[in-house]
């Protein structure tokens, strides 16, 4: 597609209409830019297919989660509008839950802050992973797309961007790829949430929908594991993150990430 | 203190965060050496997250259920074959419901 553009704008066709006449500046530079639009346009419907495609099986599995985040909210005795300044601030719902867990219990503020912050430290490292893949984009949109630095969008721009082709590169379509994922993920996340409040505790069990988050993060493993280090990585994490399960305020995660990372990094080449 | 205003300190704070290095003037993750761990990362966390799903319960390490282990070998095992990562909740969780209903859940 930018090969296509690229070679237009350097060798445009000859100006000439319907029986080869000469047409005028004005009108060739009126066709080059709507060829540009239109060629613009469908790398952007490019991009936002390919988001949705892969964003949509993370979508499935964020719906029980965040059922249960409203839920939880409701039994908690928070009012709607606090469920969802929850959901709008934080955009984080591993954090949200457990804020509003503590909340409930009758913690202080300081202890909920700290918390959530620890259980979200681990977006200061997938921050500097989408720094080498986003930093073309411009200042202005980056400042947007840090509000919705989550799990989800870090992975599959990981499995996307590693192995970019030359129009997946163009900062553009990653930029509009990255912005289609994240409004799918502002939907399910906050619309989810307010079902599961009206829902509260009558949600049925049977569904298994607590299964979603491990079957879905299991497939983007699967994806993602393909080198020795990465596998070493991912095993390491797993024990790890059960033998420190009691660290408090959410620790265990990042903890078993960076010790997975570091063993993953014994069998790399430095 | 309010609640919403306790999400809002929360909230700013994990901006933070996320804003450090996306919006760092220069490139800190150029460097390979850090590139080959960042890409360790994702499946360093996913495989922590599938565990903590499946192992822990009330910040306890539990037995899970053996329907529960099969559908996650189950999601593992068609994604790694077809490498389609949609496939990992079409085949799991009917595997889950298939071996609920048969009593092992």
């Amino acid at each position: 597609m930018t090969t296509q553009m690229a070679h237009f704008q350097l060798n445009p066709p000859p100006p000439t209409g319907a029986a080869g006449t000469p047409v005028s500046p004005t009108a060739t530079r009126f066709s080059e830019q709507t060829y540009e639009r239109t060629t613009q346009q469908i790398a952007d419907q490019g991009a936002s297919g390919a988001a949705i495609k892969d964003i949509t099986p993370l979508l499935v599995a964020l719906i029980p989660f965040s059922l249960a985040i409203g839920a939880a909210a409701q039994s908690n005795g928070l009012s709607g509008a606090e469920l969802m300044a929850g959901a709008t601030f934080l955009m984080a719902g591993a954090a949200q839950l457990a804020a509003i867990e503590l909340i409930g219990g009758g913690a202080g503020w300081g202890v909920v802050v700290l918390t959530t912050l620890a259980i979200n430290l681990r977006f200061m490292l997938y921050s500097a992973g989408l720094a080498r893949w986003l930093s073309g984009a411009p200042l202005r949109h980056r400042f947007a797309m840090a509000t919705t630095i989550v799990d989800q969008n870090f992975m599959i721009c990981a499995e996307r961007f590693a192995t970019s082709t030359d129009g997946e590169s163009d900062s553009r379509w990653r930029t509009r790829y990255y912005g289609t994922a994240s409004v799918g993920l502002i939907i399910v996340f906050f619309s989810s949430q307010i079902i599961g409040y009206r829902l509260g505790a009558s949600l049925p069990d049977g569904l298994g929908l607590h299964m979603a988050v491990p079957l879905a993060f299991s497939g983007l493993l699967a994806k993602s594991a393909a080198t020795t280090g990465s596998r070493l990585a991912a095993a390491v994490a797993a024990v790890v993150v059960l033998l420190v399960v009691g660290l408090p305020a959410g620790m265990s995660l990042p903890v078993a990430a960076v010790v997975g990372v570091i063993a993953g990094s014994a069998v790399t080449n430095d | 203190m309010t609640t919403i205003a306790i999400f809002l300190i929360a909230g700013v704070g994990t901006y933070l965060l996320r804003a450090s290095m996306i919006l760092a003037p220069t490139d800190m993750a150029s460097s390979p050496w850090l590139e080959r761990r960042i890409g360790l990362l994702s499946p360093a966390v996913l495989a922590a997250i599938v565990a903590t799903g499946l192992f822990v319960s009330n910040r306890q390490v539990t037995a899970p259920s053996p329907v529960e282990v099969i559908a996650v070998l189950a999601a593992l095992g068609v994604v790694h074959r077809t490498k389609n990562i949609s496939a990992a909740l079409l085949v799991g969780l009917p595997v889950y419901w298939v071996g609920a209903l048969a009593g092992f859940a």
